[in-house]
């Protein structure tokens, strides 16, 4: 069967010159109905203003509020993070420029130090001398020099007694210990430097 | 928006949005609710308004958005309630379901009833021409289509309604039924 265009009616409605739908009387007729049905109902049950606005006036101040305390809780929040990130950073680069200041802190440099003291103290009468070792550093003693700096830890000859400390023959916890030892202030260390 | 002009806004509108949602959704009591829920959307978005158009035809289009949602809403509920209302007795399905729409006499005597049987395009169309009185570039805007679109939607949904009336048998000249009412203009 040929396509007939005129079998689909045009979707355009009829328009007056001023651009108005030029409705037939009949539908000219309901709308005219609508709007007496509507302003009926209207009147029929009018809208009651002052229970509306004062529970909308409610709500707009209750979300102004609300959207206030968000923003406040989000600028802080947001205050916080950055100090927390600037503090976090300032950690990170410090722990970083301590590592590189001081390479035994290191644990593979740590052990390698370890291991290099291992082989100098089993091997007996060897430039014992130059051999150095950090060792708690005692207080002040009560006689000394004011101006004297006092570092907790500094290097210090060993003496031809310690090269008969034998590390080698010393366990693993026994080898802690004996470095918890070193690093620690003792009044007994102390003592010993008087 | 400023809470200042939130409460100048609903002031000055309510009254108009109230009676659009009465002639949509049929009850007073379900225009309250609506017409409520608009002035809320305001009050929480109402910095999304940009001035761009008129307020009150940006309030339109939150109250035909809120509509379509209780529509669609309230034709789930009656889908539930249908399983419900099929497994009764007979004798049971003789009341009326809760799930049905709680309409004001006055408005299902009115057109407006006819009307919400129309599509929903149609339907909007003729609240915002009819009931509102909005020129036909407004309902463009509300709507958010072409001004023929708009025109077509009026025209069409008013023919749909003359067959609405003419499959229900009614004479136009029995409707509406308010009393004292001229009638001498219907058809």
């Amino acid at each position: 069967m040929r396509f007939d265009p005129r079998l689909i009616h045009p979707d355009e409605p009829p328009e007056r010159a001023d651009g108005e739908l030029d409705l037939p009387d009949h539908l000219a007729a309901l709308a005219e109905q609508l709007a007496d049905d509507a302003a009926h109902l209207s009147l029929k049950y009018p809208a009651e203003p002052p229970a509306q606005l004062s529970l909308a006036a409610r709500l707009a101040r209750e979300a102004e509020a609300v959207k206030r305390a968000g923003h406040a809780r989000r600028a802080r929040l947001l205050a916080w993070l950055s100090v927390a990130t600037v503090a976090a950073v300032a950690v990170s680069t410090s722990i970083v420029l301590l590592s590189a200041g001081n390479p035994a802190q290191s644990p593979r440099q740590l052990s390698q130090a370890v291991d290099a003291a291992l082989s100098e103290a089993t091997v007996p009468g060897q430039a014992v001398a130059s051999r150095t070792a950090r060792v708690p550093h005692p207080p002040r003693p009560l006689g000394g020099v004011p101006g004297e700096p006092g570092p907790m830890l500094r290097e210090v000859s060993a003496g031809p007694g310690s090269a008969a400390l034998s590390l080698g023959d010393l366990s693993g916890p026994e080898m802690e210990a004996l470095f918890d030892l070193l690093h620690r202030e003792s009044p007994d260390v102390a003592s010993v430097s008087f | 928006m400023h809470p200042l002009e939130i409460d100048e806004t609903t002031r000055e509108h309510f009254a108009r949005i109230h009676r659009a949602a009465l002639v949509l959704s049929g009850n007073p009591w379900d225009a309250d609710d609506l017409a409520q829920e608009t002035f809320l959307v305001l009050a929480r978005q109402g910095q999304k308004f940009e001035g761009r158009s008129s307020v009150y035809t940006w309030l339109y289009g939150i109250l035909l958005n809120l509509d379509r949602r209780e529509r669609r809403r309230y034709g789930m509920r009656r889908k539930k309630l249908r399983v419900l209302w099929d497994n009764q007795s007979p004798d049971e399905s003789l009341a009326p379901g809760a799930g049905e729409a709680a309409e004001v006499a006055e408005w299902k005597k009115s057109l407006w009833a006819r009307v919400a049987r129309l599509s929903d395009g149609q339907r909007q169309a003729l609240v915002l021409r009819f009931s509102e009185g909005l020129r036909y570039e407004e309902i463009a805007e509300v709507l958010e289509c072409p001004l023929g679109t708009v025109k077509s939607r009026i025209f069409h949904g008013l023919a749909g309604l003359r067959r609405i009336l003419e499959e229900e048998g009614d004479d136009a000249r029995q409707l509406p039924a308010f009393p004292g009412e001229d009638l001498s203009h219907a058809v």
